[in-house]
């Protein structure tokens, strides 16, 4: 899994029906840089199933994490590379001996 | 998978058990936005239209030297392909006759520019890749 | 999944037999997750009928195998959908720096711009007439 920004939306009418009705999400991947959290420079498309919104900070799974977010009787073949799993509002860090909690509105 | 052109061949007498003495190719990815072709070969022999990254693949069909290949990776693809248990994640799966890239489309277009309006007029060529001539569009790029 | 422009086509006739008559699509990501190769391209099966010139979502690994029913295919990815329109939030695409940010050379030709922005409302923006700024 990992952090990200939401920062657009995809949109799309001719594709593969096996995806009909999915939202698209364009994720800029966060890492850490010293004290923040920043943008590395990698995007991931997503598929979204809870309402998130541009601005959000969501964890995405991918792989077959992703397809276990959109749960289907025999789930190995759905098609889906990148999910987003949760919308976060905060993260719990550890500073100088103590939780900390960082909120990403 | 990756369109790659095939730079060379490995040979080595000891091995794991699992490769079975099967063929493995050294292949160059192609450069597909770089908007050369492969007749551009600098003077110091240097060929600008392939990455500088070195894929060694298994390969199955016979391709040789200066073809070029469609690289798939994935474990799966492995399975897929040769069976599970064989040492490669990077497999061969079809010999490429020609491939054709719009060099125009590789710079950035003006949003809401429609496909057709494109178009420059000059079409893009093709030809046998194991002959060596020019598979992507001809054109200097936008 | 990826997002990118599909720019060219490949032809092949000495190929794995689960891959006949597969359309081969080239396409160049817009921007790119941990790829497997670092390469700027990917080519993938067209199952979806893209043209060349229009974007298209690629989905890759698992997912990318399923084609035309059957799952067996030894590909790594595949055309899922033809994009109408991207937005992207002003000023997002140049926070990310690194080889695969959404290139200030190389953007969607679908993409709109939302987000209020000084002297412009959100309306002007919708419509796709805005040109790209470097």
């Amino acid at each position: 899994m990992m952090l990200g920004r939401v920062v657009g939306e995809v949109w799309a009418t001719r594709k593969n029906p096996r995806i009909e009705g999915r939202k698209a999400l364009l994720v800029a991947v966060l890492g850490q840089d010293g004290e923040k959290r920043t943008p590395t420079g990698e995007v991931v498309v997503a598929f979204d199933s809870i309402g998130a919104r541009i601005g959000h900070t969501v964890a995405v799974a991918w792989g077959s994490g992703a397809r276990a977010v959109f749960a289907a009787p025999d789930n190995r073949w759905t098609l889906v590379d990148a999910a987003v799993a949760r919308i976060v509002d905060a993260v719990l860090v550890e500073k100088d001996g103590k939780e900390v909690e960082e909120r990403e509105d | 998978m990756k369109l790659c052109r095939v730079v060379g061949a490995v040979w080595g007498a000891k091995e794991a058990g699992s490769l079975g003495g099967r063929k493995l190719l050294a292949v160059r990815p192609v450069a597909v936005a770089s908007g050369h072709s492969p007749a551009d070969i600098a003077a110091d022999g240097e060929r600008p239209d392939l990455q500088d990254g070195l894929i060694i693949a298994l390969d199955q069909l016979g391709a040789g030297i200066g073809e070029f290949v469609l690289v798939a990776h994935g474990s799966r693809v492995r399975d897929l392909t040769l069976g599970p248990g064989v040492p490669t994640k990077d497999v061969v799966v079809a010999i490429v006759d020609s491939a054709h890239v719009e060099l125009d489309l590789l710079a950035d277009e003006p949003v809401g520019t429609a496909p057709a309006d494109r178009s420059n007029g000059r079409p893009a060529c093709s030809g046998p890749a194991a002959s060596g001539t020019a598979p992507h569009g001809e054109g200097g790029g936008a | 999944m990826i997002l990118g422009r599909l720019v060219g086509t490949v032809w092949a006739t000495k190929k794995n037999p689960r891959i006949e008559n597969l359309k081969l699509a080239i396409v160049r990501p817009y921007f790119w997750y941990n790829p497997s190769h670092d390469v700027e391209h990917v080519v993938a099966v067209d199952q979806v009928g893209a043209e060349v010139g229009q974007d298209v979502l690629v989905c890759v690994g698992q997912p990318g195998r399923w084609v035309a029913g059957d799952y067996r295919c030894p590909i790594e990815a595949s055309v899922m959908a033809i994009v109408d329109r991207v937005e992207i939030e002003r000023g997002c695409e140049h926070a990310a720096p690194g080889p695969f940010a959404l290139r200030a050379q190389f953007k969607p030709t679908t993409l709109v711009r939302v987000g209020a922005d000084e002297g412009m409302t959100g309306g002007e923006e919708r419509g796709g007439g805005e040109r790209g700024t470097p």
